[in-house]
């Protein structure tokens, strides 16, 4: 009945003081706006063409073919746009920041490669357009190899047979070897013969994304609203308490299952909120199930460092910086399929929820997390528990076990 | 002035464990999670299949040459758990080099020569096909010019081949001079930090401007439980008092922010002259901040609610400056961030 008290005083306490539910709810869901904001933002500008500039000191048929060979293949040319231009004015487009580099090609370049000598080219590369600059390195990177390829079996033709021709010929002859190799090189996407398979359990990025905006919402959530409400009950208050035969340990109990409930609250409404937005959510048991044991193991993880009576604000520290190495091992930042063996860590409670998130969104799930959930979410409540009633055992004039 | 440091001091001496972890949050966060950060970001890769039915001298060269590619973990297995790895979503893509590879790349073609495997969800795999195209592409080069010498003069296709691949050692022929450059500073290659660092300076400036908003609290305690007061009828003035906390509110967030940023520069081997110019920037931009939040909490009333609309703005300043959606100007961080 007195524990019941406690509950009531609890509840009370959140209906009529709710400012740390409010932000704690809508602090970091703007944060989440604006993030999405940005990503949405970051991949339009993807979409558009890559300018840059080329400057050809050298003119030759060889250069202007392979300007041809790097504009023209199929991928490049969706990417990135090529300007010729002279020196003067690609520097001034730099300057302006209408381009992101400047490509140029020396004089004697022709003549280099020929004879085999590996003069580079430049690229200068905008460091005011990061993206840009970055995928033109990545796209000039690759178009490299193949200009190498080609540029070898010219050179191969060219010194063993070309070279012991009549001056009349030479020159006709070495045009035709660079336009049939540049066009084999131009054809490289002939080789792959592509096959598409269904993927039954692979999430996606798309999924994944929202899996990871879902699970960061949730954790800062926690992370405030553990802090916001987490305050400790003033001396005098803990006194009357103790007067009923109510603990720190019943403290500890009863905000857990607050934060229980809230957190429960506010997982389901983030599904149902990705539900709303037309995404593609498997409503099943299981998932309301999950989403339970999610909710239990978050808030007896944080009632547990409640229950050690550290400061709301170390705390929240250590929940940070747990959830970012939590997260990051589990998957849910950069899929684990990409991570290292020795980062991805499956068992963890992080892992598992994510394991809970793509109940949600893949039909073909393989595995159910519960278990494994369970046995976190029952031993960080125990260990709360345990210290709740440590603190009691040291601090308190009743002691819990002569207490009714 | 200095009672007021001295008070501050004394109280955090009462907790020194908490006034150290506060204090050395970001530090230890610096120094203890690079090496885990720059391990998991260098290892970080994309997982691909390479089926090899092929087993011939040309195809095992490209198996062995892609499995050396930057950011490719590459996996050599059958063809069946290659495709049921794919549908399982554990690899990116799975490359089958059929049989016959090397017959048709000595033959001067390459139609169709490799099957691409990959699901709907595939997208970072087409840097793998890039890497195993590129070395497809050195070897049927080199068996085309191979074929055309052995048409055309009396040089053999063995001849012909071993002269072209002679081009790709030291390094390949074609290769590209990649240089950083500001629209601003023509001249000189920048020394730049990596978007990852530049986020996490801007944490730490956030932690160390939320600390120092934390610490107006005692503002509004000692008002409240009515210590100002005394302290206006003890010493007639309170200039002293609000100095004091202003100066400590300066101290407590330099000495947040500083050290780490500092450390981050380090351990990231950035050059001194950077390091100075950037640590005089920050506390140029950390000082300034302060000012601001200062003066705006002073002229409001020095209430509990501008704790949170100054926290709020904070966060407001961080999220803004790194989402880079436009509207940064007005923000502290970007301050930061847009160094002259």
């Amino acid at each position: 009945m007195n524990g019941f008290s406690l509950w009531r005083y609890e509840m009370r306490a959140t209906v009529r003081r709710p400012a740390p539910l409010f932000l704690s709810f809508f602090i970091p869901l703007a944060i989440i706006l604006i993030a999405f904001l940005s990503i949405q933002s970051f991949f339009q500008d993807e979409e558009k063409q890559i300018q840059a500039a080329i400057v050809d000191h050298d003119q030759t048929f060889e250069t202007k073919s392979l300007v041809n060979q790097l504009s023209e293949e199929e991928r490049m040319k969706r990417a990135l746009r090529l300007e010729p231009m002279t020196t003067k004015e690609a520097l001034k487009a730099f300057e302006r920041g209408d381009i992101a580099g400047i490509m140029t090609i020396p004089k004697g370049f022709t003549k280099s490669l020929r004879v085999g000598e590996n003069e580079p080219i430049t690229v200068m590369t905008n460091q005011d357009k990061p993206l840009d600059s970055t995928m033109l390195t990545v796209l000039l990177e690759s178009g490299a190899k193949y200009i190498s390829a080609s540029q070898s079996a010219v050179n191969a033709v060219y010194d063993l047979h070309i070279k012991q021709l009549p001056r009349d010929e030479r020159n006709q002859k070495l045009q035709e070897a660079i336009v049939t190799f540049t066009l084999f090189a131009l054809d490289r996407n002939e080789a792959f013969e592509e096959e598409r398979v269904i993927s039954g359990a692979s999430v996606g990025w798309k999924t994944h994304a929202i899996i990871a905006i879902v699970f960061i919402f949730i954790m800062f959530f926690t992370i405030l609203y553990q802090a916001l409400d987490g305050g400790t009950d003033s001396t005098s208050m803990s006194r009357r308490w103790r007067m009923v035969n109510l603990t720190f340990m019943h403290q500890v109990i009863v905000k857990q299952l607050k934060w229980w409930l809230v957190l429960l609250v506010v997982l389901e409404v983030s599904v149902a909120s990705i539900a709303f937005m037309n995404f593609p959510v498997h409503y099943s048991i299981g998932l309301h199930v999950g989403l339970l044991i999610v909710a239990l193991w978050l808030s007896a993880f944080a009632a547990c460092l409640y229950g050690l009576n550290v400061p709301p604000s170390v705390r929240s520290l250590v929940l940070v910086s747990i959830s970012v190495i939590g997260m990051i091992s589990a998957g849910a930042i950069v899929p684990e399929i990409y991570l290292p063996e020795w980062l991805y860590q499956k068992g963890t409670p992080f892992a598992l929820t994510y394991d809970v998130f793509r109940i949600a969104f893949v039909e073909d799930s393989y595995g159910m997390p519960y278990k494994g959930l369970v046995l976190w979410g029952t031993a960080f409540s125990s260990l709360a528990l345990l210290v709740g009633f440590r603190k009691e055992k040291r601090d308190a004039y009743v002691s819990v076990f002569t207490s009714k | 002035m200095l009672t007021y440091l001295s008070l501050h001091l004394n109280k955090w001496k009462k907790r020194p464990g908490l006034a150290l972890f506060i204090l050395l949050f970001p530090l230890l966060v610096t120094i203890l999670s690079y090496p885990f950060f720059q391990k998991a970001a260098e290892e970080t890769a994309v997982p691909v299949a390479i089926v090899d039915e092929d087993e011939s001298l040309y195809s095992t060269t490209v198996l062995k040459r892609v499995k050396e590619a930057d950011r490719l973990r590459v996996i050599s297995m059958s063809s069946s758990e290659a495709e049921k790895g794919v549908r399982k979503g554990e690899i990116e893509a799975a490359f089958i080099i059929k049989k016959g590879f090397q017959d048709t790349l000595q033959n001067g073609e390459i139609e169709e020569t490799i099957t691409w495997v990959r699901s709907n969800e595939s997208t970072l795999d087409v840097f793998a096909k890039e890497a195993i195209g590129a070395e497809l592409m050195r070897i049927s080069l080199n068996a085309k010019a191979g074929n055309t010498l052995e048409q055309s003069s009396s040089v053999s296709f063995e001849k012909g081949f071993q002269y072209a691949d002679q081009f790709w050692e030291p390094d390949p022929l074609f290769q590209m001079d990649f240089k950083k450059r500001s629209s601003e500073a023509l001249a000189q290659e920048p020394y730049t930090l990596a978007s990852w660092q530049m986020v996490t300076i801007e944490l730490y400036f956030l932690y160390a401007w939320v600390v120092a908003i934390l610490f107006l609290k005692t503002l509004v305690a000692d008002q409240r439980t009515g210590r100002l007061q005394r302290i206006m009828i003890t010493q007639h003035t309170t200039f002293s008092y609000f100095a004091g906390h202003f100066l400590v509110m300066v101290v407590m967030s330099l000495g947040l922010f500083l050290p780490a940023t500092i450390a981050l520069f380090f351990l990231s081997t950035a050059p001194l002259p950077f390091i100075a110019e950037w640590s005089a920037w920050a506390v140029v931009v950390l000082g300034t901040t302060l000012v601001i939040t200062w003066f705006f909490f002073m002229g409001l009333g020095r209430k509990r609610w501008t704790v949170i609309v100054l926290i709020v703005l904070a966060l407001g300043s961080f999220t803004l400056t790194a989402a880079d959606i436009g509207l940064t100007l007005a923000w502290p961080h970007s301050w930061l961030v847009h160094k002259p």
